[in-house]
């Protein structure tokens, strides 16, 4: 799948802006704050109906107006179909495929899939869990409905639960209020840990296959780490993967023996949303050791592998990369060109002009305070 | 803008709270409002207040009616061992729709839900714990949205009933009638599958 076109209405900096994208790399360059970034920001509105920018829907519209629209043409093999997204303050947000509502925005789970990178990215190994947590969830949430579904469940009786924690009285009423909201948190987190444990070897080996560009001899490997105690066999890479019932079992266990540790505190002290990805260098732990380079190196590689393995069905994924062209030196940035190159569509922003082997090849884009020229 | 006249603007805002009205189908109206006749405003504006003064809910089920017990828990037709849980009173009318349901009712007023303060005393949860106990009911059939909250809701008044000796269900998810099999989604494919059936 690649994006043949993209629309902006309303859109950051953007009043209205239609742009039509080569099918391998597209290049933006332009000075800071011109909106480049915006143009990524334009397409993850397409693949997950929110801002991989971190950025909140009501941030995103052009100041003054009420709201916003993105729309694209996908092609996925010969087949086009036209996603529109329109949000506004009112409405909130409403997808459309080919003129069809989308029922739920869940349903948009595969229409289009992005990776996207940036120089914060680099950090990602050294950094808290959240951001490692949140490189899984971002990756499975493209590929896997069922598990958005359970995500968003989670995350929903996760603060449900913390707040009849918060405000649980020593009496019969307020622990069955916490009871029901601990079986509801076991049936959406163990659903989500099932299916990250089965995730996880899978990236692991596609993050390895990049290792090469790591550094020559180097082995970079994956583990998830869970806060819920679920026996040895259950987090290696090369080991099973436990079934969401093992889970479950384990979990309702876990949060079992915290119960009054929990109840004392006011919040939920095990699940998914406390879990780890320990990422390896030679079998350590790169978060505790790894020197900066090596925190580099190895981000580069766990997005690539994030890309792989969007791409593993063969679908094709659009790659969005965020300046990253200032936290690489030249040779290392032509390679990850070639690399993300394999699976098809890269849009990629730099404050530098295009240059190198890849420039020959690629669609060049100038963007100047809200204007795109294509060169 | 000419600013309106403070009459008809008052009655713009008093419509424009009105659920799926904005302020542009408020004016429109409001101006269409004040082309009809006076008969018509009246008689409008009567109907409002004694549908509002009229409407009570049924101490029995919660559903909205003139007559406390409503309609349907006076009904003898209608199957008095079963009970249907819904969320609002509107869910009754759905369920009505279908044809298919000759039990009773029950609407809770809200589902569970600690961050918005709403605990079982705000819902007509021992009412309905009541009627269980009562001794004629052989089932309660929960028909909550299968939200966070609705499956909460579900399992707390499972675990309050059961004890009476009540058999709880709850509505099955899956396939929509006369849909094709590759245009249902993922997520509803996949739990039409864990939830099938022998034939």
């Amino acid at each position: 799948m690649w994006l043949r076109a993209l629309r902006l209405e309303n859109f950051r900096n953007y009043e209205s802006l239609e742009l039509e994208l080569a099918q391998g790399l597209n290049f933006f360059s332009g000075p800071n704050g011109s909106g480049k970034t915006s143009i990524l920001e334009g397409v993850s509105y397409l693949a997950v109906a929110r801002s991989l920018r971190g950025s909140n829907d009501g941030e995103v519209g052009r100041w003054g107006e009420g709201g916003f629209g993105v729309g694209g043409d996908v092609v996925t093999g010969e087949r086009s179909s036209t996603v529109v997204l329109r949000f506004s303050k009112a409405a909130g947000k409403e997808v459309t495929v080919d003129g069809e509502p989308l029922a739920k925005l869940s349903d948009l789970v595969g229409v289009l899939r992005v990776a996207w990178f940036c120089p914060e990215d680099t950090w990602i190994t050294k950094g808290q869990p959240a951001a490692r947590r949140k490189l899984i969830d971002l990756t499975l949430c493209q590929l896997d409905p069922a598990y958005l579904s359970s995500l968003t469940g989670y995350r929903r009786t996760l603060r449900q639960r913390n707040e009849a924690l918060l405000t649980w009285t020593p009496d019969e009423e307020s622990d069955r209020i916490v009871e029901v909201w601990t079986e509801r948190l076991v049936e959406y987190g163990s659903a989500v840990v099932a299916k990250r444990l089965e995730f996880v070897p899978r990236f692991s080996d596609a993050v390895s296959q990049y290792q090469s560009f790591v550094a020559a001899g180097d082995t970079l490997s994956l583990r998830y780490r869970s806060s819920v105690p679920l026996g040895d066999d259950a987090t290696g890479a090369e080991g099973r993967s436990l079934e969401q019932d093992d889970v479950a079992e384990k979990y309702r266990e876990a949060l079992e023996s915290r119960s009054e540790d929990e109840r004392r505190r006011g919040f939920t002290l095990v699940g998914p949303h406390r879990d780890d990805l320990d990422v390896r260098l030679n079998g350590r732990v790169l978060r505790t050791f790894g020197s900066q380079g090596q925190h580099r190196t190895a981000a580069i590689a766990l997005k690539l592998g994030e890309a792989a393995v969007l791409d593993s069905d063969g679908q094709g994924v659009v790659v969005l990369l965020d300046d990253i062209l200032s936290e690489l030196d030249d040779e290392r940035a032509g390679a990850l060109i070639d690399l993300v190159g394999g699976h098809g569509q890269a849009l990629m922003t730099s404050t530098r002009p295009m240059a190198g082997a890849a420039a020959e090849d690629a669609a060049g884009f100038v963007v100047e305070a809200g204007k795109v020229e294509r060169q | 803008m000419a600013s309106l006249p403070p009459s008809l603007e008052r009655l713009i805002g008093l419509l424009s709270r009105l659920p799926g009205i904005g302020r542009k189908s408020a004016t429109r109206i409001a101006l269409r409002l004040l082309d009809s006749s006076e008969a018509e405003s009246r008689e409008l504006a009567r109907s409002i207040v004694e549908a509002c003064e009229k409407t009570i809910r049924c101490s029995t089920c919660g559903g909205l009616t003139e007559e406390d017990p409503c309609g349907i828990c006076t009904d003898v037709r209608r199957d008095r061992g079963l009970i249907c849980v819904v969320e609002r009173s509107s869910d009754i009318l759905a369920l009505e729709r279908t044809g298919r349901y000759r039990g009773r009712y029950h609407v809770l007023g809200g589902l569970l839900s600690p961050l918005d303060g709403v605990g079982p005393e705000n819902l007509r949860i021992d009412t309905l714990v009541e009627r269980a106990r009562a001794g004629e009911l052989s089932e309660i059939i929960l028909a909550l949205n299968p939200t966070a909250e609705g499956e909460a809701t579900s399992l707390y008044i499972a675990k309050l009933v059961t004890p009476a000796g009540v058999r709880v269900t709850r509505l099955a998810s899956g396939l929509p009638v006369g849909g094709d099999l590759d245009l249902a989604d993922e997520l509803t494919l996949g739990t039409a599958l864990e939830e099938r059936r022998d034939l």
